[in-house]
């Protein structure tokens, strides 16, 4: 195998709890998916929490808002089904476990330890990508994820 | 942000069969559902109620373009385009719904497609719907993109991470 590694990767760092079977998926997939959406009551709370942690860890969101959106809605969606936040933008063995272990909870420990978001949720300045907002409306996150 | 690259042994696949459906469309003034109004325009789409001889085949609508290029394919269909025989590159992108830099990437990716067109092949999987082979496929961080060469012998490139377009070219220009 061939290794060309571009940076630090997660994977050294991260015990993965288990790896029994994947846990019973809580939604049953028929013929033409409906995508699950989260209740609006977590998206709220998902998006102050975003704009406080912003704040509070001199990070900014995404010039692009989409992403910022499509993020807090992952984060909200798992919350629904999980009860926890749990990171949106990775793979994982066994979902329920690792909400649980609390490893990549939002905020994961390396956007705690590093400010490492590889959601693109929270930017440090010097980042291609980084936006000069540290907030977001309900309406932004709607129009924004309202194509999906 | 944060991307590893790593790359691996792989088999190498084949290509799909090209089939575009064509639609016959038949457009006729529908006077029962539609009053005369300049705005409206009455069409129907149905030819199955209709038993007339056509005088000439109607236009089948193959020039029109399909509305994205990257298509999302079973796990199943996967392996059966990676055991099959190839002779372009295959990119996998494994992705997820809630996940922002996947929007990203499967933006670059369709323009990658409109550049690459036949000299490369780019699907998706949706790492919800296919759990178990994301799980073989030992997938983590999203998006990862997998990258299979039609050669056999060489190593296939797994990305991790949303990466500039210009790095997948020299990946499908140098490394496949």
């Amino acid at each position: 195998m061939r290794a060309l590694q571009a940076s630090t990767s997660y994977s050294a760092g991260l015990g993965i709890s288990s790896v029994a079977a994947p846990p019973s998926r809580p939604r049953r997939r028929l013929g033409a998916v409906a995508k699950v959406e989260p209740t609006e009551k977590s998206i709220e709370i998902m998006r102050k929490f975003s704009e406080q942690y912003a704040r509070k860890s001199d990070t900014y969101f995404c010039v692009d808002k989409g992403v910022t959106s499509v993020v807090i809605k992952g984060l909200a969606e798992h919350r629904d089904t999980l009860g926890a936040p749990l990171c949106p933008c990775r793979h994982y063995d066994d979902k329920a476990a690792e909400a649980q272990q609390g490893f990549w909870n939002c905020p994961c420990v390396p956007m705690r330890e590093r400010k490492e978001c590889h959601c693109m949720l929270f930017l440090t300045p010097d980042n291609d990508f980084t936006g000069q907002e540290q907030a977001i409306t309900m309406e932004e996150i709607r129009e924004t994820t309202a194509n999906m | 942000m944060q991307t590893s690259i790593i790359s691996f042994g792989a088999p190498s696949p084949p290509q799909p069969p090209n089939s575009s459906p064509c639609s016959l469309k038949t457009r006729q003034p529908n006077t029962l559902f539609f009053t005369s109004t300049s705005n409206n325009r009455a069409s129907t789409l149905s030819t199955q109620t209709l038993s007339r001889k056509l005088i000439c085949k109607p236009p089948a609508g193959k020039y029109l373009s399909d509305d994205y290029l990257v298509k999302k394919l079973s796990a199943k269909e996967i392996q059966e385009l990676v055991k099959g025989e190839r002779n372009v590159p295959l990119i996998i992108d494994f992705y997820a719904t809630w996940c922002g830099p996947c929007i990203l990437m499967a933006q670059e990716l369709e323009m990658l497609a409109v550049e690459y067109e036949n000299n490369a092949m780019i699907v998706k999987v949706d790492t919800d719907d296919e759990y178990e082979f994301s799980r073989d496929m030992q997938v983590r961080g999203l998006p990862t993109l997998y990258f299979i060469s039609p050669d056999p012998k060489k190593d296939a490139i797994r990305t991790e991470g949303l990466i500039p377009i210009q790095m997948m070219r020299d990946i499908l220009d140098n490394e496949m």
